[in-house]
């Protein structure tokens, strides 16, 4: 830490040599860093260039930066006279350089900060600053559709690693001066960049500040996903549920900016944070806005049926099939009962091999090369399935049940959400081994409980099943006609309700 | 898991015989043919809740009865034993619902759970079917199930149960049994021709469709044939000087669907109007000989008359009412009926036009 304020005191003199000593003591053992020194017939002094060769276009460097300093005296012929004149140095630089972005620093620390990023330092004799150039780049992934949020409709650009291009895809889509950026650099040791955007004539402030107030607190060494900074501020950690909502989409970024919501995008990942996040807004996908109302609002009523029996449906059957057979109609009761007959375990032994498979199959058809993945998917999924039902070790009606299961987990829009109703549904399988349907609602109860009181950025998880405010509920179970939908949702508490006349 | 239940009486006096009908879940895993998909075990004992625990002494499936679909009860034991002790056991156990379907066999009710069907089927499970066949044919009475089986024993009102004979493949539902409400014991039989009539009478929410009235043609002697779709029964209770008595109007309407004679012209009203005089004088005859029969021959009334009187002439009905059935047999009743056929279908007449 002294070391840390000792260098941010250090500050550049005039001696070319001197600052060159400075700089080279922090990063010179590395190879990659390049100090040229040279006579700058421009400027008519040594000047001399630092800068790190794999961050650096050197197109830039070679054209707009030492040809324009080298031969800068032919090319124009009047900046000599005003070189003559013996004008400020900083000007005359700004004009022989043919770069959008230059600025002056005057510490050691900052202008290391920035050759680590990707700028050249420039010093001349008797400046006592340093001026970045910025002649950053590096190679980026191109923009392509994100694979785990892909639609029938809508666009098909999803965010890359590079945050700079990120904040373009959205500044593009955004033309309006109140779009609103707050820099971070977040990590100790990797000093990753970090954004919170915001529509600051919409979004509540408090929000905005609390968002900044819990980025602040973060002191750690490197956050190499948007996923440590969401799980460095969310409200509650001990909660399965989600409780900042991540996408790769812009679309989805640029609606919540609109609702009046707050995206932060870290550098280094696609996946960008919004919050504050409730349990109706993950379940919403992109095409419900892009498709006709009817359509939306169906296929989100059919979603959060899914919801319910990727949580219940096997719970269900163990506590029906294990207590309550007289619930079951009698001809499906025969027919389950047969089926079972020989499987030498008790339903919750069953559902819980199966479960377990079904897990062990879609981690590994994440982790299996692409190509092979699917045919493992394949191989795993029916001839296990078949042969599990053939060698009597689980009942056909158990496969059935655990693969409609987890397909409807794969229906739900957010992936953290089915990840926390795939880990709930063993609960709910556990209860209801123990106590059947009762022991079904008392899980039920237990989850309730828990998630009622769950709060993200201040704003009710559950709020708005229970929101006094009944215009929030015409995008909560159905998507009504957009001409409907005038306000902004209302538990945001944005600045400016109205969102269409 | 038991589907089917048939109680017959032993040989010693007071013994029950209970045959409980398993449903044979192995064979579902099997694909050999001529395993049975049902088993039967037969206990005795001398209660009802003693014989059915029984039943674990002989099978490692100890009985589950919530999916218990027919309980068919013997003649011999339903002439002789009160309904309301037998019953008691199934109308307090909670595995038992009160919608399980009651059916009274002629003859043993074991050979019913042991009959051979054609389709291979549980006999139960056929059975139970076969007792929802109401709005298809009117020759057998609703079906009663144990709920409604206790309240009217408990009311002491007499009812219609459904009968069921074996065949030599099959069963066959054949009319109805009369339980007397007083005694709580089958005090007769309705043939299922018999039965057709009477459910003209019975004022049923359910099975108002359904059920045909044939009549001969007066001149040519060929069949025509009238499909009923909805009755309307009313009771009038009317008294003069003193003296109680009964009118019924009973009033179908429904399709004309099946005429043999080759004068027919359906496409006259005059000839639809003399067809309904016909089926109505038809009608007429028929109900008015079944009432007969069950006030004179049975002294019971099943038909509700009991609860129009109460309905109409309460303090009549408070004097009568410890002894309904056999008042019953003594008030002179009219039947007063009508039937109203609506269309005739998509052929009117058979000879073209001269």
């Amino acid at each position: 830490m002294s070391k840390q304020s000792q260098l941010s005191e250090q500050s550049f003199t005039g001696n070319l040599l001197s600052n060159r000593d400075m700089i080279m003591n922090r990063i010179g053992h590395n190879s990659d860093v390049v100090v040229r020194d040279f006579y700058s017939d421009a400027m008519g002094t040594q000047v001399m260039i630092i800068y790190i060769h794999c961050l650096v276009d050197k197109g830039t460097i070679n054209n707009q930066v030492i040809r324009a300093l080298q031969q800068g005296q032919a090319h124009t012929p009047h900046q000599s006279a005003a070189a003559d004149q013996g004008t400020n140095p900083k000007e005359r630089l700004q004009q022989i350089i043919q770069l959008g972005r230059m600025n002056a620093v005057r510490t050691l620390a900052e202008c290391i900060d920035e050759i680590l990023s990707g700028q050249t330092a420039l010093f001349t004799e008797g400046m006592e600053e340093a001026i970045l150039l910025g002649t950053c780049s590096w190679k980026t992934r191109s923009i392509e559709e994100p694979v785990t949020e892909s639609v029938v409709r809508g666009p098909r650009e999803g965010f890359v690693e590079d945050l700079e291009t990120n904040v373009s895809l959205l500044r593009r889509r955004i033309r309006n001066p109140d779009f609103s950026m707050i820099n971070y650099h977040i990590g100790r040791q990797t000093r990753r960049n970090l954004v919170i955007v915001y529509l600051s004539n919409i979004t509540n402030p408090l929000l905005v500040k609390e968002v900044q107030r819990r980025i602040e607190l973060i002191d750690i060494d490197d956050a190499p996903e948007s996923g440590f900074i969401e799980q460095l501020i969310e409200d509650n950690p001990w909660s399965p549920f989600p409780q900042i909502q991540n996408t790769e989409r812009i679309d989805k970024v640029i609606a919540s900016l609109l609702e009046g919501r707050v995206a932060i995008l870290l550098d280094g990942t696609p996946f960008v944070l919004l919050a504050p996040v409730t349990f109706p807004m993950l379940l919403q996908a992109p095409e419900d806005y892009y498709d006709r109302w009817f359509v939306g609002s169906l296929i989100r009523m059919l979603r959060y049926l899914l919801v319910i029996a990727g949580l219940f449906l096997p719970s269900l059957y163990i506590a029906l099939v294990s207590y309550h057979q007289g619930l079951i109609p009698s001809k499906l009761a025969i027919s389950i009962t047969s089926s079972r007959e020989g499987v030498p375990f008790p339903t919750i032994i069953e559902a819980l091999l199966m479960e377990i498979t079904i897990e062990v199959l879609r981690e590994a058809g994440i982790r299996l090369p692409k190509p092979i993945g699917q045919a493992v998917g394949i191989v795993g999924g029916l001839v296990i399935g078949q042969s599990a039902v053939q060698a009597g070790i689980v009942s056909p009606i158990m496969v059935i049940i655990v693969s409609f299961t987890a397909i409807s987990s794969f229906a739900i829009p957010s992936y953290s959400v089915a990840i926390a109703i795939r880990i709930l549904r063993f609960t709910m399988m556990v209860a209801a081994s123990v106590l059947g349907l009762y022991g079904m609602v008392l899980a039920l109860l237990l989850i309730c409980s828990h998630v009622v009181k769950l709060k993200s950025f201040g704003v009710n998880y559950m709020g708005a099943f229970v929101h006094s405010k009944s215009s929030d509920w015409k995008d909560t179970f159905l998507r009504l006609p957009i001409f409907m939908m005038k306000r902004r949702p209302h538990f945001l508490r944005a600045k400016n309700q109205k969102r269409q006349s | 898991m038991v589907v089917g239940l048939a109680i017959d009486k032993g040989k010693k006096k007071g013994e029950i015989i209970l045959t409980n009908q398993f449903v044979n879940t192995i064979e579902g895993t099997k694909e050999e043919p001529g395993v049975s998909n049902y088993y039967n075990i037969k206990t005795t004992g001398g209660a009802m809740m003693e014989t059915v625990k029984n039943v674990s002494n002989l099978t490692d499936n100890s009985p589950y009865y919530t999916h218990l679909k027919v309980i068919v009860i013997g003649e011999e034991v339903a002439a002789t034993t009160n309904l309301m002790e037998i019953t008691n056991w199934f109308l307090r156990h909670h595995e038992l619902r009160r919608t399980i379907q009651i059916i009274i066999a002629k003859g043993k009710a074991e050979k019913i759970l042991t009959s051979k069907l054609e389709k291979r089927t549980i006999p139960a499970v056929e059975l139970w079917g076969m007792t929802q066949n109401i709005r298809e044919t009117k020759k057998m009475p609703r079906f009663v199930t144990l709920g409604e089986m206790g309240i009217k024993m408990t009311d002491e009102m007499s009812f219609l149960v459904q009968s069921v004979v074996p065949l030599q493949q099959g069963l066959k539902m054949a009319g109805a049994a009369v339980i007397s409400g007083k005694e709580r014991k089958l005090i007769g039989w309705l043939t299922d021709e018999e039965m057709n009539w009477a459910n003209f009478l019975v004022n049923q929410r359910k099975g108002k469709e359904g059920g045909v009235i044939k009549v001969l043609d007066e001149k040519t002697k060929k069949p025509i044939v009238y499909n009923n779709q909805n009755i309307k029964r009313k009771i009038v209770v009317s008294r003069k000087n003193g003296d109680l008595s009964f009118l019924v109007k009973v009033y179908t309407e429904g399709y004309l669907l099946e005429d043999w004679s080759l004068t027919e012209n359906s496409f006259e009203n005059n000839y639809i109007r003399t067809v309904e005089k016909q089926l109505t004088a038809e009608l007429k005859k028929q109900t008015t000989s079944v009432l007969n029969k069950m006030q004179k021959k049975l002294k019971a009334d099943v038909f509700g008359f009991r609860t129009q009187l109460r309905i109409d002439d309460y303090p009549t009905w408070k004097k009568l009412k410890t002894n309904w059935d056999t008042e019953f047999s003594k008030i002179p009743i009219e039947v007063q009926a009508e039937v109203k056929i609506l269309e005739f279908g998509g052929k009117g007449n058979k000879l073209p036009k001269r």
